[in-house]
């Protein structure tokens, strides 16, 4: 049987179509249509359609063995799952962002009853408290950018790559939480009982990446 | 109505009689295939001193702990694990002359952490501690017995991977920032060897040690990873002596014919810091996680005043049976009564009599508690799968007078042997 691989959805998958196409495979990924399940032959690899803050769960209770994730995704979840190549794509920042009119300078300006929106609540959570600061989370499921504009939050934990959502939204980046990007991660078990093929795979994809990162 | 009154806390749950026969019948197949290795099962206390269970890994089972305090102000804790209870059993009621020491237990143990994929707050373990031997036999008989038991069990295809705490301790010594030693190992235990390839590559470490530390996560397969693994463990003492042990290990494991089920995974890590040795990882591909798993703990049960080396494994009941249903294995019902009772209002204690007489010549007998017609008497016994109905309606002779509702719902007369007999 071939592998079972949960793929983000969306942009994610798009930034990965070339890497499969260059292993040699993707040709099913073309019609995607609205399959979530695409049989891929030419690599023996059937692949799941999931949404993104998904991939680590049907990898962490074996549905799928392998799974390419965001580390924003895997820190928010922390589930166990093996991470086994950074592919350096959809590069992000976590970060904490405040209104331009805010007296707000840096993450330690904000105070006890400061409100932080995110749909990190997890992280923000670790992250406030390893700074010492005590901050009210208020957990959200999108549209971030919103919380402060109507006065539900002085802060927002969000995900950024150009930083251009935020300044189109009068925002303001105040502090780094952590990078992101995609990960290679493999279910435990399947690690072992698919090593060989699993450690092909991951030598492959880590060729690419070097290659991809030694032309940029 | 208040949800506390009427659900389970997050993480426990009720066992109804169709799992609960499967549990106790894997539970009580798994105690005699130990038995048979010579293994005395004990009894720990489901809850001890904090400081007790603390003692052996404060920083990682603080977290996890179920803590309470009793009137006299003592904090005591649910235990999360057997084998620190059964350490401090042995430290405190054995001694020297009675080693070697073969115990195992079954027991419900409790973990204030999220509920995981096929793991609730509390579950039962079942495993073995084998206390008093050092060497390598005592730990490839560790081994034998995991096979034993989850072969006997009736799970197909579990693996067990063998590793040595050893070996990725021997390699990291040279580290002199402890706290790139410490995030390394972090790293490992997560499985995130992004990070853990990132903290190599950024270390002090000479670049042979750093080769080594990268192979790693890949140093699994069969005997031949000793070979590759003796290669790259040059220059660490340490890291030399565990590559001898697993494979002096090993080469008892193999020679108990069990070559095919065994094989060397030197990416093992433990989150305990009590392990000192070898260790053993049972999964099966039916499962997205770890079935059994432990290892040789040399100095654990020192921390409880007297030293003696031990080693163990232990696994889960309930993930066994996960496995097992996956697996497709269907546990047969136990069987029904033979026969149901009825009888009228002005019959009952010629019911009882006669239930009574029955049971005493071994036969298994459930007797109407509700009133039921005849009619529904069959409606009932053909639900619970009950052979027969049997009416108690007056007495001759002195002797309960009996029919049999035949499933039509014919009535036959019969004496007792008639009845019995056919």
């Amino acid at each position: 049987m071939g592998l079972r691989c949960a793929i983000p959805k969306g942009r994610p998958m798009e930034d990965l179509l070339p890497y499969f196409e260059a292993l040699g495979g993707a040709r099913a990924w073309r019609d995607v249509s609205r399959k979530l399940i695409l049989v891929d032959e030419e690599l023996d690899i059937t692949f799941f359609l999931a949404k993104s803050m998904d991939v680590p769960t049907y990898v962490e209770y074996g549905a799928a063995d392998i799974g390419i994730a965001g580390k924003d995704v895997l820190l928010e979840h922390d589930k166990r799952v093996v991470e086994l190549l950074d592919l350096r794509l959809s590069q992000c920042e976590l970060i904490v962002a405040v209104p331009d009119d805010s007296g707000v300078q840096k993450v330690t300006d904000l105070h006890f009853n400061s409100r932080v929106a995110t749909k990190y609540p997890r992280v923000a959570e670790e992250f406030f408290n390893s700074k010492g600061i005590q901050v009210e989370i208020i957990p959200m499921n999108g549209s971030i950018e919103l919380a402060p504009l109507v006065g539900l939050a002085d802060a927002i934990l969000d995900v950024t790559q150009t930083g251009r959502t935020l300044r189109e939204n009068g925002l303001r980046i105040v502090g780094s939480v952590a990078k992101s990007s995609l990960r290679l991660i493999a279910n435990p078990v399947s690690y072992k009982v698919e090593f060989a093929r699993i450690r092909e795979l991951v030598d492959k994809m880590r060729r690419l990446v070097e290659a991809e990162v030694q032309v940029s | 109505m208040k949800h506390t009154i009427v659900q389970t806390p997050r993480g426990a749950k009720d066992i109804l009689p169709k799992e609960a026969y499967f549990k106790s019948r894997l539970e009580q197949r798994a105690g005699e295939l130990i038995e048979a290795w010579g293994y005395s099962r004990v009894y720990t206390p489901t809850f001890e001193f904090y400081d007790a269970l603390a003692q052996a890994d404060g920083h990682v089972l603080a977290d996890i702990l179920y803590r309470f305090v009793d009137r006299e102000g003592a904090t005591l804790a649910l235990r999360p694990e057997m084998t620190i209870p059964i350490a401090r059993m042995v430290a405190t009621r054995y001694h020297r002359d009675d080693m070697p020491l073969r115990l195992y237990y079954i027991g419900n143990v409790f973990r204030y952490a999220e509920p995981q994929a096929g793991r609730y707050r509390e579950f039962t373990q079942v495993g073995i501690e084998l206390v008093g031997a050092a060497g390598p036999r005592a730990d490839a008989e560790v081994v034998s017995v995991a096979a034993a038991v989850l072969e006997g069990l009736g799970l197909t295809s579990f693996r067990l991977d063998l590793g040595h705490i050893g070996f990725f301790r021997g390699l990291v010594e040279a580290v002199s920032d402890n706290r790139a030693a410490g995030a390394l190992n972090e790293a490992l235990l997560a499985q995130d060897y992004v990070r853990y390839e990132a903290v190599v590559r950024e270390s002090d470490l000479p670049e042979e040690r750093k080769q080594a530390l990268l192979a790693l996560p890949t140093l699994r397969g069969d005997g031949s990873v000793l070979e590759e693994a003796r290669r790259l463990a040059q220059g660490s003492d340490g890291a030399l002596r565990a590559v001898d042990n697993l494979a002096a290990i090993y080469q008892l494991v193999k020679a108990a014919g069990l070559g095919e089920r065994v094989g060397i995974d030197l990416g093992i890590t433990k989150d305990l810091d009590y392990y000192s040795g070898f260790l053993i990882e049972g999964y099966t591909p039916e499962l997205g996680f770890t079935l059994a798993s432990g290892g040789r703990y040399d100095a654990l049960i020192g921390r409880f005043g007297q030293d003696f080396p031990a080693t163990g494994f232990a696994f889960s009941i309930e993930r066994a049976m996960l496995a097992l249903d996956r697996q497709g294995w269907r546990e047969p019902p136990p069987p029904p009564p033979a026969i149901f009772l009825i009888a009228d209002e002005g019959d009952q204690a010629r019911l009882f009599e006669f239930a009574a007489f029955l049971r005493r010549r071994g036969l298994r007998v459930e007797v109407d508690v509700s009133g039921m017609a005849p009619g529904e008497a069959l409606a009932y016994a053909v639900k619970k799968q009950i052979d027969k109905v049997i009416r108690v309606a007056g007495e001759r002779d002195g002797r309960p007078q009996i029919e049999e509702i035949l499933p039509d719902g014919a009535r036959r007369q019969g004496s007792i042997d008639d009845v019995l007999g056919s």
